[in-house]
């Protein structure tokens, strides 16, 4: 179970999150979408325990983050926004580090990181350099960072970010694939990914929780069944329309 | 192993093999052995003392060390935080100190084997006449000691900016400063502003002052615990900064 409860964050005076509250129960794949500056990232990074909040608690399977904060990242796949990298490695040695500094056996480190570059499908990019691999490979190479070490809990920062659409397909396929079990939560502004994978979803908009329901669900507040109507209204003004954001704001 | 170890030994390995494919690193101690083996013969005079000993040798290394080392570790925090790997990092089930040591380490690691590369200046004099090869080892490890202290001045230098330049000019005044206080010429400025105790305090806490006891090849147990309180005080400052970021202050 991952629980999130009063989760605030402050920057230079201003609520950049606002006491964020949400359980994920395992085999969940959660939608955590709001418009740019909503305060997503905020929220994944002081999930992922690398950044404090200034009130609340995040639990993690039993393990509160910030008291315990190795044991419940121990338990987590964590793919930072931008997908960060060292280009002086190659993905092969990439891996091998994450898994030996997470502690990982030496004899389990080249079957876990074969699997996870299979999964992301990185296995003839293993032996080059990052830095010279293309947008897409490298954030695959840091979603199989995330996962080489199986974690039961994701935490993904705009996974397809950069992908073309044959690779957001194989990445959709995989977070699939992963969730039985695990607990997802992915950040992302596509609404039409959150759609066809999530099982739940989660709108932040000005660091406050504004929707926490199933995708179907969210998009039958529009009539049309729009789900990007919805999100609009929900985030962007308090005048709202069925079809045609442009007229909301005149 | 514990966390603490798996994290330090899988980042120690990582920064030393970056140092092992980096043109910098080789260009790095290239520039020391040949400006230190310069300065020792066309400065400091090695041949014209007439004696078989490498004071000549050691007593540039305080001068040469305020520009190498800030120049080492100007990289080590700045460039993690500027590429957005520190997030990586701070994501491992791994303590700061861990990371914090295994930097430091893998730079130390760097520094020292570029003074054993200096060994056959040694070696070269001892053909040539009767060298103590005890004040002469001892003089290897007050090195060893000056550079660690460096370091660790640049460590914490690079952890508190994003910008490589700035983490190195820092660096450097705060080593350049830590090294002038013991000049005769700054002791006797000083001393016309400030009661002569503290001048002489000042002067006390130089990096010349501690190195003088090993350049002779004396162990001091001051200059001993003075180089060791540095690097402690320069790792604890690093560790403070770094955690920082997980408050999102810096």
């Amino acid at each position: 179970m991952l629980k999130l409860d009063g989760l605030t964050k402050t920057y230079a005076g201003q609520r950049g999150v606002n006491s964020i509250s949400f359980e994920i129960a395992p085999g969940e794949v959660v939608g955590f979408v709001g418009p740019n500056g909503a305060g997503k990232t905020t929220t994944l990074r002081m999930i992922a325990g690398t950044l404090e909040p200034d009130q609340g608690t995040v639990q993690l399977m039993g393990h509160d983050v910030w008291s315990n904060r190795q044991t419940a990242q121990a338990v987590m796949g964590y793919l930072p926004e931008h997908a960060p990298l060292y280009d002086d490695m190659t993905p092969r040695s990439y891996l091998d580090f994450l898994l030996s500094a997470r502690g990982v056996a030496r004899k389990q480190r080249p079957d876990l990181l074969t699997q996870a570059a299979k999964r992301t499908q990185i296995e003839d990019m293993l032996d080059r350099r990052i830095e010279g691999l293309s947008k897409g490979y490298r954030r695959r190479v840091a979603l199989a960072g995330a996962l080489a070490h199986d974690p039961p809990v994701l935490i993904l920062d705009e996974p397809r970010d950069g992908l073309d659409p044959n690779q957001k397909r194989v990445t959709q396929a995989l977070i699939r694939e992963l969730s039985p079990g695990r607990i997802i939560l992915i950040s992302t502004h596509q609404l039409d990914e959150v759609a066809n994978l999530c099982s739940r979803l989660i709108l932040i908009a000005e660091g406050q929780v504004r929707a926490d329901q199933s995708p179907a669900d969210f998009a039958a507040q529009d009539p049309e069944g729009r789900i990007e109507d919805v999100f609009y209204r929900l985030t962007a003004g308090p005048s709202p329309t069925a079809s045609n954001p442009d007229e909301a704001q005149t | 192993m514990t966390a603490f170890w798996t994290g330090f030994c899988a980042l120690y390995r990582r920064e030393l093999r970056q140092d092992a494919v980096s043109p910098l690193a080789y260009m790095f101690v290239a520039s020391f052995i040949s400006a230190s083996v310069l300065l020792a013969f066309q400065v400091g005079g090695l041949f014209e003392a007439g004696r078989a000993e490498l004071v000549a040798f050691f007593q540039f290394h305080p001068w040469l060390f305020v520009v190498l080392m800030p120049a080492l570790s100007m990289r080590a925090w700045s460039d993690e935080a500027r590429t957005g790997t520190l997030e990586t990092l701070l994501a491992l089930p791994v303590p700061t100190s861990a990371l914090v040591l295994a930097k430091f380490m893998a730079a130390w690691t760097l520094a020292c084997l570029m003074l054993v590369l200096t060994t056959p200046l040694w070696l070269g004099l001892s053909l040539l006449g009767p060298v103590d090869h005890g004040a002469t080892l001892t003089a290897y490890l007050g090195s060893c000691l000056l550079a660690g202290a460096y370091l660790s001045i640049g460590m914490a230098a690079s952890a508190v900016s994003r910008s490589q330049v700035l983490s190195f000019v820092i660096a450097l005044g705060v080593s350049f400063l830590a090294t002038a206080a013991g000049l005769p010429l700054v002791s006797s400025t000083l001393a016309a502003f400030l009661p002569l105790p503290l001048t002489e305090a000042l002067a006390s806490l130089s990096m010349l002052d501690a190195f003088a006891g090993f350049e002779r090849g004396v162990i001091e147990a001051r200059g001993l615990s003075y180089f060791l309180a540095v690097i402690a005080l320069g790792l604890c400052l690093t560790g403070l900064w770094v955690d920082t970021k997980r408050g999102g202050q810096a």
